[in-house]
């Protein structure tokens, strides 16, 4: 009788352990911390405003922001022992083309945030986490490999990778996303009012950026945390004179000097400054 | 009863490894090939997220027809895309909103479904997802996504086709799904060339026949135009003077291997869908003939297959003559036929 008990509870254990490697939340042993990503969009130092009329100093240059968004993918908490915990979501399986140009199917589960500052969000939920010590934040800027193949057309609209409706985060006329883009309007005549539209717009491989940020933390004792990190547009775009009417339209492959200027700037103008107790909910 | 309590959590692991699988979300290998083809022309292929149904082509093709996609209402696919000249368009450049003009030619939609990439440098990775392209391209349609959505939520008829065709709203999955289901319909494979190659030795006249020998021969045509398409999957430098800034497949692959490279297109139907290149700066059938004679113009990247051919005038109107072999009167659309 015990033999048979036996015999009955092991698929059952079996069923427990499997539905548990179902999960896409971290777990573990110990507790878990609910982790947000704060980013915070700032413009030499100061706050960069949603208002779309509000007018910076970029250089002795007058410019607006129309548009400041960006991709950022393969996020981890770096653990004190030196592994990593990356983030995942709810995977989706969509069409996209390999390598060599053959239609496949790819299934994503990496947490991909689409920034939208000019939306005036900056909080990304990305998911719990294993409570303890950590030294540090990875992720990248942009959406690298296959991932940067898939159809945009038929991803589900309320993922980060659809199609916005509201203004585009994928090429039209090329495969991949936009992994930065920012565009405004600049003064094109020294009124000191921007007139003339400026864009930015990163993509591809070669532009594909790793962020790597130390600073000590412990999720010991916090349910939820905000990661604050810091990106400063000035910083993103200082070496990019948008008086000059060549460098003021940059689609990446169509202007790869100014891609250049402003593709080297990405890591730096990211800054990782704090973990702190959450402050609210995120997208 | 040990081999039967393995076989159970065989069973158990098999059972909850299919539940973390997530299929694509139309995944039916079995779905049925609704598309006709023509005689020695491969199956269509189809995408099994976007199998065709009647209800989509027929709700693609009213899309593909109705400028409501454009930004004020005037400039629809088929603006573009002429169905009495093989789906392409007979203007040097395709004309958008507003009588503006882009850089390039529209090419010819028929067998689309063959292709693997789209548009002249390859830039689109899917058919449905192409369709962002014209849509919002400010010389073309110019369309603002929103816009084109809440008119189409806005008009009862659509929002039945939709229904019908997908349980559904117009979203842009939707909306791209149903216009690239019509034009894997748009094929053609009924040219007196065809009936030739499958058998009927009359088909075509004896002029005709010494073209054809010619363009496999000493012009060399199907070093590049081949297979049942005449056409490749490759994208190349034949030769023409740069223009426009148009750095062609370079533009999508940042590679300068690929300056000025652009789709080698379909030569079926070729009489009905000049002006000819990417960028329509060949009119006639005639010049396309004089540019590869001469070898092109030695322009940077050409394709060092691009020789001088010495073709004599009666020559160059023999390879004229076959290729006016090559249309098909009667090009299908949709599921019929």
């Amino acid at each position: 009788m015990k033999a048979f008990s036996t015999l009955l509870l092991l698929p059952l254990f079996v069923v427990a352990l499997l539905l548990t490697g179902c999960d896409s939340t971290v777990t573990g042993e110990g507790e878990t911390t609910t982790v947000t990503l704060f980013l915070q969009p700032v413009f030499d130092g100061a706050p960069l405003s949603s208002d779309l009329s509000t007018v910076y100093d970029l250089n002795g240059t007058a410019i607006s922001f129309t548009s400041a968004r960006m991709y950022i993918s393969e996020i981890e908490l770096v653990k004190a022992d030196g592994s990593t915990v990356p983030f995942e979501t709810e995977p989706i399986t969509v069409p996209a083309k390999d390598a060599n140009d053959n239609d496949i199917t790819h299934t994503v589960t990496d947490k991909i945030v689409l920034v939208k500052h000019d939306l005036g969000t900056h909080k990304y939920v990305l998911g719990d986490v294993e409570s303890g010590e950590y030294t540090g934040v990875r992720y990248k800027v942009g959406i690298a490999g296959t991932t940067n193949r898939v159809d945009a057309s038929q991803v589900p609209a309320n993922h980060p990778l659809a199609k916005q409706t509201d203004r585009n985060n994928h090429w039209s006329w090329s495969a991949g996303y936009q992994f930065v883009r920012v565009d405004g309007l600049v003064d094109s005549d020294s009124d000191g009012t921007p007139d003339e539209v400026w864009e930015t717009h990163l993509g591809t491989a070669n532009f594909l950026t790793d962020v790597e940020s130390s600073l000590d933390f412990d999720l010991t004792d916090e349910e939820a945390v905000d990661v604050h990190i810091m990106l400063d547009y000035k910083s993103l775009m200082q070496d990019v004179d948008l008086s000059d009417p060549d460098q003021r339209l940059c689609h990446t492959a169509d202007n790869l000097p100014v891609a250049n200027k402003v593709g080297s700037r990405i890591s730096s103008s990211l800054m990782l400054h704090g973990v702190h107790e959450s402050t609210g909910s995120g997208h | 009863m040990r081999h039967h309590l393995y076989k159970s959590i065989a069973l158990i692991l098999v059972i909850l490894f299919a539940g973390c699988e997530i299929l694509g979300p139309d995944s039916d290998p079995g779905e049925e090939n609704l598309i006709s083809v023509p005689e020695g022309f491969a199956p269509i292929p189809i995408p099994t997220h976007n199998p065709v149904t009647p209800a989509k082509v027929e709700l693609g093709e009213r899309l593909f027809f109705d400028p409501v996609l454009s930004r004020d209402g005037t400039v629809s696919c088929a603006s573009c895309h002429f169905p009495e000249v093989a789906f392409a368009d007979p203007r040097t450049l395709s004309v958008g909103v507003d009588g503006k003009t882009g850089l390039r030619n529209s090419p010819t939609l028929v067998n689309i479904a063959y292709q693997k990439l789209f548009f002249w440098d390859g830039g689109a990775l899917t058919l449905e997802n192409q369709i962002f392209g014209p849509l919002q391209d400010p010389n073309e349609m110019d369309a603002d996504l929103n816009e084109i959505l809440q008119r189409l939520n806005d008009d009862a008829s659509y929002v039945e086709g939709f229904s019908a065709a997908f349980d559904d709203v117009p979203t842009l999955q939707t909306l791209t799904q149903a216009i690239a289901a019509f034009e894997r319909t748009i094929r053609s494979g009924g040219s007196r060339y065809d009936e030739y190659i499958n058998g009927d030795a009359s088909a075509l006249s004896a002029q005709e026949i010494r073209g054809l020998d010619l363009f496999n021969g000493k012009a060399g045509c199907n070093t590049c135009h081949s297979g049942f398409l005449l056409a490749s999957d490759t994208f190349e430098n034949n030769g023409l003077e740069f223009a426009n800034s148009d750095s062609g497949r370079a533009r999508i692959t940042q590679d300068p291997n690929d300056f000025a490279k652009f789709k080698v297109p379909s030569l079926r139907n070729v009489v009905m869908t000049g002006p000819f290149m990417h960028d329509g700066r060949l009119a006639s059938l005639e010049a396309v003939l004089d540019h590869y004679n001469a070898g092109g113009t030695g322009s940077r990247g050409q394709n060092p297959v691009i020789v001088p051919l010495g073709l004599t005038d009666d020559e160059k109107n023999d390879i004229i003559a076959f290729l006016g072999a090559l249309s098909d009167e009667s090009i299908m659309i949709g599921l019929e036929q």
